[in-house]
């Protein structure tokens, strides 16, 4: 009996002395944030024209100054189309982190477009392998029509439907497939349908830390009339601060995505290709301070 | 047999601790500030934690970088992305000694203590000296310290571009709340 005491109170002894020495390490106490969310997939909230998978962040505002300019071929005399000018005027607010909504002006066709962009889920790690990205968008074209058939209001307006699926693979590399339907009241291009159905490719593969190069491409599955083509653009984002540069070399004239679905008239690989940039600068505008914890 | 008994016994008193060596706080709340002529860039992290080990005088520091919080999310997202490179280096670290005095954690009263270490940030490590204010009141323990840190020294590159934008000398505030003995 004594005996078992006595062995009761030596492993008792040595115990405590083990609990005292246990080193734990600090690492193991920092909290464990599973699901986190993947951001930058894009370096803005555009590939070259079409939406990225980005949003405007909640009280932000993005100022986004578009421009494709003339050919490239039309050689010195036209300063390598750098003479005519094409641009987009465009604000698009942050709502919410999930909730983008914009307006924006163009000059080609003298168009007004506005759009609502939803971010159902945001790709994050271990969660969720994608984001998926709703745009819901209508504009209008004011330019005066010379053609036989003589547009009404109505027939000026046009509404655009689109799903962004989107996903950062790597730190380097993002996709996203885009799928849409294009439909116009009226078509000002003649013998042209009113309803497009295309997808759209866009890709970034960044080369630094603030460069990246881009590719936005939109296959049309809808037949495009004689002389149309697919939009393509290739550009470079830089990116400084809260502004972001986009130098891309493409094959549209809009900047809406009415004009470049049924209104590319060039032929890329033909050699008839534009320069462009867009410019986007945000700007915090919610008042509200948010609380730094 | 009796004798044998209390000799353990006492082996096992003696081997409990008098008080408590390690004590650890999971509210630990790390704030930067930097002051260039375009912008002031501020964010608060709340979720470090700290080990002090009285036994040796030493003060351990983790945090991790994706917990900081910034007001604007454009500045959030570069700091992660493109300065402090959060997927890469996803915690800054501190370990550091109780150079002035020896340290205890159980007499109330106002101390100050003078601390010398290592920052380990972004892949780099370089030494920090800084003086910490350590309030003792019962059980309650608070601690708070101020250094600056030079970006340059943690391979933080500013390119020129944005050289108005982002200082190069950033401070760093330190407040160490619900110290508890481990």
């Amino acid at each position: 009996m004594q005996k078992q005491l006595s062995l009761v109170s030596l492993i008792l002894a040595l115990s405590i002395n083990s609990i005292s020495q246990e080193n734990i390490s600090l690492d193991s106490l920092l909290p464990v944030e599973n699901n986190q969310k993947i951001t930058g997939t894009f370096k803005s909230s555009r590939v070259i024209h079409e939406h990225s998978v980005e949003m405007i962040a909640g009280g932000d505002m993005d100022v986004r100054i578009l421009h494709r300019f003339g050919p490239v071929s039309d050689g010195i005399k036209e300063f390598f189309g750098l003479d005519q000018a094409s641009m987009r005027m465009g604000f698009d607010f942050g709502i919410t982190d999930n909730l983008t909504i914009g307006i924006g002006r163009s000059t080609y066709r003298k168009e007004y477009d506005g759009f609502i962009k939803w971010r159902m889920v945001q790709q994050s790690s271990g969660a969720f392998p994608v984001s998926l990205v709703l745009v819901g968008g209508m504009g209008a074209w004011t330019e005066d029509f010379f053609g036989t058939a003589k547009p009404t209001t109505a027939d000026r307006f046009y509404y655009t439907t689109q799903l962004l699926i989107g996903r950062k693979f790597s730190d380097k590399f993002s996709l996203q497939l885009s799928p849409m339907w294009l439909h116009q009241n009226f078509s000002p291009v003649t013998e042209a349908t009113e309803d497009y159905i295309a997808t759209g490719i866009g890709s970034r593969l960044k080369l630094s830390k603030r460069t990246a190069l881009t590719l936005d491409y939109h296959y049309v599955f809808s037949e495009l009339p004689v002389n149309y083509y697919n939009p393509l653009g290739i550009g470079l984002d830089i990116e400084t601060g809260g502004h972001v540069f986009q130098l891309h070399l493409s094959n549209t004239v809009g900047l809406a995505e009415r004009a470049y679905i049924a209104e590319t008239t060039d032929e890329f690989f033909k050699g008839e290709i534009r320069f462009g940039f867009n410019l986007s600068r945000m700007f915090t505008i919610s008042k509200k301070k948010k609380p730094l914890s | 047999m009796i004798r044998y008994i209390s000799i353990t016994l006492l082996i096992a008193i003696a081997s409990l601790p008098a008080a408590a060596q390690q004590y650890l706080s999971r509210n630990t709340q790390i704030h930067f500030f930097s002051d260039a002529p375009m912008e002031k860039i501020e964010a608060t992290n709340p979720k470090g934690v700290t080990i002090i080990n009285v036994a040796n005088a030493t003060i351990q520091s983790s945090v991790l970088m994706k917990g900081f919080q910034f007001r604007k999310a454009l500045m959030q997202q570069h700091f992660n992305e493109t300065y402090i490179e959060s997927d890469k280096y996803p915690k800054a670290s501190f370990t550091g000694k109780v150079v002035n005095t020896a340290m205890q954690l159980t007499i109330s009263g106002n101390y100050t203590w003078q601390i010398e270490g290592e920052l380990t940030m972004h892949g780099k490590t370089n030494p920090i000296e800084t003086k910490a204010l350590v309030q003792i009141d019962g059980a309650i323990i608070k601690m708070s310290c101020s250094f600056n840190i030079l970006l340059s020294d943690y391979a933080i590159a500013i390119p020129s571009l944005v050289k108005d934008n982002v200082s190069n000398k950033v401070r760093v505030d330190i407040t160490i709340t619900d110290v508890k003995p481990m």
